[in-house]
């Protein structure tokens, strides 16, 4: 922090000197005799100062604004894509036939609160049309004064924003019955029509995608449908079901979305990444994802963010939703380029999350399976923890590829990992295979299934203590006793055991590396038969 | 340095089309569409600089040049070249920025390298002291009204003069100087001990 400048000519000497400003050092300096600017500055050593620092203070602006836009200049194809997105969106709309009215042009949007108290103002109109005729005429003897009875009140009315079930009858209501049948549930949001505000078109600036995006994102955007149609609706004696607004918000999260990917604009891309990252599974996702399978550039968009934030490139929200859309998207590019961003940045996690939020999916399974390989490969364990990690939540869809993978791979690791990972997934028919699978000629495959199996819970390995008591069955045994099995677990404590022998056992929680000294136990030391 | 116009108060531009420029400027006003990228072109890395300027988000900021391209295309047919034609781009912008809360909207974006030397030897220290004079400069930037950040901008970045500067802000030449000036003031206030030799 400097003190303020004192000299009163710092001014004229530094737009004269710095700035090439004779006219103006000229007219603060003009009474004074010859080359006054130039010999104060000899004097003068705080204006010298002030020169000194305004140049260097000019030279680093330059240099930084060179440096932030050094990226530009190194990229070309950058400056081309921008000047012909510009001039494709140019094309697109009709010129303007002066440069001034061009400039004037500026669009001017309305806020949305404003649009908002349009439609409420258009709604509370349509109502009085219809209230009018009623109280003029069937009405109009309830509507005469009469001591005893109440006034009619306004206030009869369902609360449009907040309209619930319970309203109070009124003596003589002067809504009709669809309306009332038609009400939606309190706890939807005031709002109600996102679309409002919403220019259904291909977006050209960020407002316009953010808007989209917004009616693709809303989770209550039928409930919102429902609202209006209630009172459209309603004025017109008609009913408004809820799966017309249903089919209604379901219609507009697709076309949003299909505008937002139509857009030749990076910024609209974005935005649906992040609309779509954050929409529940369910029909809607499904259809929007259906959508977007269909456009391979949308694959190839996402499998670049995929591949730049495998880059090293510092993650952001944007890169988040990327990842997300681009697992739960799935096929055979976006599967390989998931598969090397985790080969070089710690997504692992991030990716587990969102395939677990999209059950329709298909090669789930053979993808953590290579996630799985890779993460092994770059120095995790290779242990049940990690197939907790990667297998958890899973759906049901999981366990069947998993089940063919077995099948097919006749990888012993793999193998091993989609036993392990079965028995996260879970299932009844998954049960089944890990008891066939009891029976592999390859040992490790073996001890893997149990280990396996021992992850269900006990009510659903009951019925299997019967064959475990057969002699021949120590790994089912094994497994029944680490599932904790009251009745498996007095087969341990029969067991001739030393001291470290029964610490390893003691809290029944041993590891898959441990498991295998347990089945040994129950293979050597145990009774034949049970 | 061009030299300053005598009337300050009457903003001319002293740089007017350049030849090249005119002749793409035919070109486009008879039809030619294509001749609206080399013209524009060697402007670019100007208007992404001063769009910078304006928006704290990088993506905004390629908004408004966007933007700007946009009008510019529609409204170069009545672009009659007596001013040059990156003025006439500036002023697009600027007026376009001047939009409230169109253009900044966005927080500024996280810095996407972090770069991390093994060892501090002389180049490095040198590079994180420019580093720290640059992340002040900015932040003293930031703090400026807009009108000033862009006429300092527009002074110290691109070289303009007053008369240019008061072109794009539309004020006088007068007003555009005390502008930057004033600018440059507060800027020096707050970071001019880094500046010191």
């Amino acid at each position: 922090m400097t003190a303020p400048t004192a000299c009163p000519y710092t001014f004229a000497i530094v737009a004269r000197h710095l700035d090439g400003d004779v006219a103006a050092a000229d007219a603060v300096a003009s009474w004074e005799p010859g080359d006054f600017l130039a010999e104060h500055l000899q004097e003068c050593a705080q204006c010298r100062r002030e020169l000194q620092r305004s140049r260097r203070l000019d030279a680093a602006l330059a240099e930084a604004s060179g440096r932030a836009t050094g990226d530009l200049e190194a990229d070309p194809a950058r400056l081309r894509q921008l000047l012909g997105r510009a001039v494709a969106l140019a094309e697109a709309t009709p010129a303007a036939t002066t440069a001034a009215a061009s400039a004037r042009a500026q669009p001017r949007r309305l806020p949305l609160q404003w649009l908002c108290a349009l439609l409420l103002l258009a709604l509370g109109f349509m109502l009085c049309l219809w209230l009018l005729p009623r109280a003029s005429g069937a009405d109009v003897d309830r509507m005469s004064p009469a001591p005893a009875s109440p006034p009619v009140r306004d206030a009869d009315a369902p609360d449009l924003m907040l309209a619930g079930p319970a309203a109070p009858p009124a003596p003589a209501p002067l809504l009709p019955q669809p309306f009332a049948s038609t009400a939606i549930p309190l706890g939807t949001n005031v709002s109600p029509t996102p679309v409002a505000a919403t220019s259904f078109a291909v977006p050209r600036t960020r407002v316009d995608a953010q808007n989209l995006a917004d009616v693709l994102a809303d989770r209550a955007l039928a409930d919102r449908l429902q609202l209006t149609a209630s009172l459209q609706f309603a004025a017109c004696g008609g009913r408004s079901p809820a799966a017309v607004a249903r089919a209604a918000a379901a219609a507009l999260r697709l076309r949003s979305s299909q505008l937002l990917l139509e857009a030749p604009v990076p910024f609209a891309f974005d935005a649906w990444c992040r609309a779509t990252a954050g929409l529940d599974a369910g029909p809607g996702l499904d259809q929007v994802l259906a959508d977007a399978r269909r456009r391979p550039a949308v694959a190839a968009q996402l499998g670049q963010r995929l591949l730049a934030l495998g880059q090293g490139r510092a993650r952001g929200l944007g890169d988040l939703a990327a990842l997300t859309v681009a697992a739960r998207l799935g096929g055979r590019e976006l599967d390989a380029a998931l598969r090397q961003l985790v080969r070089r940045a710690d997504v692992q996690q991030e990716l587990t999350a969102a395939l677990r939020s999209q059950p329709v999916r298909d090669g789930r399974a053979l993808l953590l399976l290579d996630v799985w390989g890779d993460l092994v490969a770059r120095g995790r364990n290779d242990d049940e923890e990690l197939a907790r990690a990667l297998f958890l939540g899973q759906p049901a869809a999981c366990a069947r590829e998993l089940q063919v993978e077995l099948q097919q791979c006749r990888q012993s690791p793999r193998r091993i990992r989609c036993l392990l990972a079965l028995g996260v997934v879970g299932g009844p028919q998954v049960r089944d295979t890990l008891v066939a699978a009891l029976r592999g000629p390859v040992q490790p495959e073996a001890h893997a299934a149990a280990f396996a199996l021992a992850q269900f819970a006990p009510a659903q390995l009951r019925d299997l203590l019967p064959e475990a008591a057969r002699g021949d069955r120590c790994l089912l045994r094994a497994a029944l006793c680490r599932a904790g099995l009251p009745e498996a677990l007095e087969w341990l404590r029969s067991l001739d055991l030393t001291p470290a022998e029964r610490a390893l056992l003691a809290d029944g929680e041993c590891t898959l590396a441990q498991f295998p000294v347990l089945a040994a136990l129950l293979h050597d030391r145990g009774p034949s038969t049970f | 340095m061009r030299g300053m116009d005598p009337r300050v108060g009457e903003p001319i531009d002293p740089t007017p089309a350049s030849e090249q420029e005119q002749r793409w400027l035919a070109a486009f006003r008879s039809g030619d569409a294509q001749a609206f990228q080399p013209l524009v072109r060697p402007h670019l890395p100007a208007l992404v600089a001063l769009a910078r300027r304006h928006c704290r988000d990088q993506h905004w900021a390629d908004d408004l040049v966007q933007e700007t391209l946009v009008r510019a295309y529609r409204g170069m047919t009545a672009f009659r070249g007596d001013a040059a034609l990156r003025t006439w781009l500036f002023r697009i912008l600027v007026r376009l920025a001047s939009e409230p809360g169109r253009w900044q909207r966005g927080e500024r974006a996280a810095p996407l390298e972090i770069d991390v030397p093994d060892h501090l030897d002389e180049p490095a220290l040198t590079g994180a002291i420019e580093r720290e004079l640059g992340q002040q400069l900015e932040a003293a930037m930031e703090r400026l009204p807009a009108r000033q950040r862009t006429a300092l901008h527009l002074r110290a970045v691109e070289g303009m003069d007053y008369a240019a500067i008061a072109l794009v802000l539309e004020c006088s030449a007068a007003a555009a100087r005390m502008l930057v000036l004033e600018a440059r003031r507060k800027v020096l206030a707050r970071i001019g001990g880094l500046l010191e030799p």
